[in-house]
């Protein structure tokens, strides 16, 4: 059988779909996911007829969505939550940080829930639609945080995320939903764990590290150092920002002495603080250039889509930040 | 309004000044910039002004009293309001900067793009980074190595990939040949100096014959250097910083050549024991260094390097780093001599000795007369 081609939404749909079919324990519930809507983004379109009564329409209650969650995995359940945007789960971050992410460490009883974020900007999107919120999620010990980049990852990781014993906040990209193509046929494709970081592209002059849909903007700048610079830049995908794998993180600065983590969300108290912080305290001796962050400017998401331009880290800014650090 | 008058960081390494005459007593009236009171460094004479005009309150340290930089030395009567000129709080610089009342700086909290990030190389090539650090380390390579390294960075900085392609040529040198290398390097950082004189060294090649294990001109000298250190202790310490540490035996080690390098093995105590018995301890301290199993210089406060084996009869050996002094033995030449029984030329036989020793520890009296004693032990050797 010849791969084939499907979008980053495709492969979350492909997972929901195999994951109710391999496990009767898996439900989901989110807004206006069942019936001919199938969701704000259509993940769940069609899955509501094939799996009568396991694919609920909840009440626009964010808080109340996972606390039902909660309960349900108390009780054997194995609740997939979406939360139409990742900006709207805010609302339920009493239950996630609170409840989900403290009860196993209280009671000694897992909490296999699993949370769809819709993350990400998109140019007119604006400060409510846009938003990456693993900063504040990650912040919590007891959440396993995943942001896939690729459409085998939106696939296996949402896969791996059901499987997970511990509650997973499963931050999906907007921008990749529909842009995103690749040949992917589940049987054949391997793939990393749940917790693994992966190393996209290989080099030695630079190391970048991103994330989610940041990754792809990551690699064009990497093409680009390439072919104006003669620069060998490694690109790191984190795929898991809660754990933290550190040892691919580690490995490769102990490779190139320099590094530049790039980001969507904002500076401030983010995962590239966090990266960074890892990186000075424990491959200091390593290191031959300050290492640099290039995230969104420290401000709310703008609606304009020339402002969410300027905002937002592209692909020259990338370069130029990379140039910055390897003529140190 | 009083302003403490401290004692200022003069243009020098030193710490503290000691208070030799005060110019100005209490009660008087000074101007700005007059000076007040004379103060000896370890190097000089100088005076301190007095920071603002006012009167003198009160001394608070007498001639004799030395002083640390930036400690109060006096107080002085000023008016409200007067800014302490040149002499800043040395203890607060905070204290000084704010004195003088200035708008308080916008707190932006974004610094504009191309500001927010300032270049740590910037001004000089003089940054040297973590990672260019540890290769150095790995390398062998010292700071001083970088003048001889193109940097490719900003302001000419050396970058790790610029040590990376200065040590791509040759060949690794040995494990051995590294240890010297690293070791002298180290050394030759401090100000190392020699003295030298002749020893008479016919009394010594008949005693040795008389003695068991007929002991080496080398075991002589290390015997002799022992019983000198011990009677002169200048330079029988180490030096940590600017601390001396007095050495509670004569340790002494030997230089040895093997294969590729020099060991240099320690003998303990070698002002406790007689010709014969370090005779033995050299010969097995030798042994087992050639066979591998020792390759520290222990806690060994000096070397003897006994050079005339190659033929030399001169040459300034480096100590090890934190030994202070290396004693060496040229060759054994004939020289003439007058002998006035026969009131012609007899032959004598002579070997040079050179201590080259750590300048910061001792003067050239110093060890030039412990080499006298080592002379004249060597040239008398019953004393042994």
């Amino acid at each position: 059988m010849s791969p084939r081609q499907l979008t980053y939404m495709d492969a979350i749909r492909l997972a929901l779909g195999d994951s109710l079919a391999a496990d009767p324990r898996v439900f989901i519930y989110g807004q206006d996911i069942a019936g001919a809507f199938g969701g704000a983004f259509k993940a769940t379109k069609g899955l509501a007829e094939r799996f009568p009564g396991r694919v609920l329409n909840s009440p626009i209650a964010e808080d109340a969505m996972a606390a039902v969650a909660i309960g349900a995995a108390l009780e054997g359940a194995r609740p997939i939550i979406e939360f139409q945007f990742a900006d709207f789960s805010s609302v339920a971050f009493n239950q996630i940080v609170n409840h989900a992410a403290t009860y196993f460490w209280r009671t000694g009883r897992s909490v296999p829930a699993v949370f769809r974020l819709p993350g990400g900007g998109t140019p007119g999107g604006g400060p409510f639609h846009s938003q990456m919120p693993e900063a504040w999620l990650t912040h919590h010990p007891g959440l396993v945080v995943v942001a896939p980049s690729t459409v085998a990852d939106a696939y296996f990781m949402l896969r791996d995320a059901v499987a997970c014993p511990d509650p997973v906040v499963y931050i999906e990209h907007k921008g990749l939903y529909n842009h995103l193509k690749a040949e992917f046929d589940p049987p054949t494709t391997e793939h990393l764990g749940l917790g693994a970081a992966a190393v996209r592209r290989s080099g030695r002059d630079c190391t970048l590290i991103s994330y989610s849909a940041m990754v792809h903007t990551c690699l064009e700048a990497a093409d680009k150092l390439a072919r104006d610079h003669h620069l060998d830049v490694e690109v790191i995908d984190l795929r898991c920002l809660r754990p933290l794998d550190t040892r691919t993180i580690l490995e490769s600065i102990a490779r190139t002495s320099r590094v530049v983590m790039v980001t969507e969300s904002w500076p401030f108290g983010g995962i590239a603080a966090e990266v960074l912080a890892v990186i000075a305290t424990e491959a200091f001796q390593y290191l031959d250039a300050p290492p640099r962050r290039m995230c969104a400017e420290d401000t709310p998401i703008p609606y304009h889509p020339e402002l969410y331009h300027a905002h937002h880290p592209d692909a020259d800014r990338i370069v130029q930040t990379v140039l910055e650090t390897v003529d140190f | 309004m009083k302003l403490d008058v401290r004692m200022p960081q003069f243009g020098e390494s030193a710490a503290e000044a000691t208070i030799v005459a005060w110019l100005v007593q209490p009660g008087a009236q000074v101007a700005a910039e007059q000076e007040i009171v004379e103060v000896q460094t370890e190097k000089s004479l100088l005076t301190v002004a007095a920071p603002a005009a006012g009167i003198l309150v009160e001394h608070r340290a007498g001639p004799g009293d030395a002083v640390a930089v930036g400690d109060v030395i006096a107080l002085l009567n000023v008016a409200e309001g007067t800014p302490a000129q040149g002499a800043p709080n040395l203890t607060n610089p905070a204290a000084s900067a704010s004195s003088s009342a200035t708008e308080p700086r916008p707190i932006r909290s974004r610094p504009p793009r191309g500001e927010a990030f300032l270049r740590a190389a910037m001004g000089d090539a003089a940054f040297i980074s973590p990672a260019v650090r540890a290769r150095l380390l790995e390398a062998g390579l010292t700071i001083s190595d970088l003048a001889t390294i193109h940097g490719t960075g900003a302001g000419g900085r050396v970058t790790v990939n610029d040590i990376d392609a200065y040590l791509a040529h040759g060949e690794p040198m040995n494990g051995v040949r590294q240890a010297v290398a690293l070791a002298m390097s180290r050394s030759w950082q401090r100000p190392l100096a020699t003295v030298a004189r002749p020893a008479r060294m016919d009394a010594l090649l008949a005693h040795r014959r008389t003695i068991e294990g007929r002991p080496s001109a080398t075991i002589y000298a290390l015997r002799a250097l022992a019983v000198a250190l011990a009677a002169q202790p200048t330079l029988a310490c180490r030096l940590y910083g600017n601390r001396l540490l007095k050495a509670q035996s004569v340790d002494l080690a030997v230089a040895v050549e093997i294969e590729d390098g020099v060991l240099t093995p320690v003998i303990r105590g070698v002002e406790k024991l007689s010709l014969a018995e370090l005779t033995i301890a050299v010969g097995q301290v030798i042994d087992r260094a050639r066979a591998g199993r020792v390759s520290d210089a222990g806690s060994a406060v000096a070397t003897v390097s006994n050079y005339g084996t190659f033929g030399l009869t001169w040459a300034t050996p480096i100590p090890l780093p934190g030994q202070a002094s290396i004693l060496g033995l040229g060759s054994v030449e004939n020289v003439p001599e007058w002998d006035p029984a026969i009131k012609g030329w007899g032959r004598a036989r002579q070997a040079e000795l050179t201590l080259t020793f750590d300048h910061r520890i001792a003067d050239g009296g110093a060890a030039g007369r412990l080499l006298q004693q080592v002379a004249d032990l060597l040239e008398h050797p019953t004393k042994l």
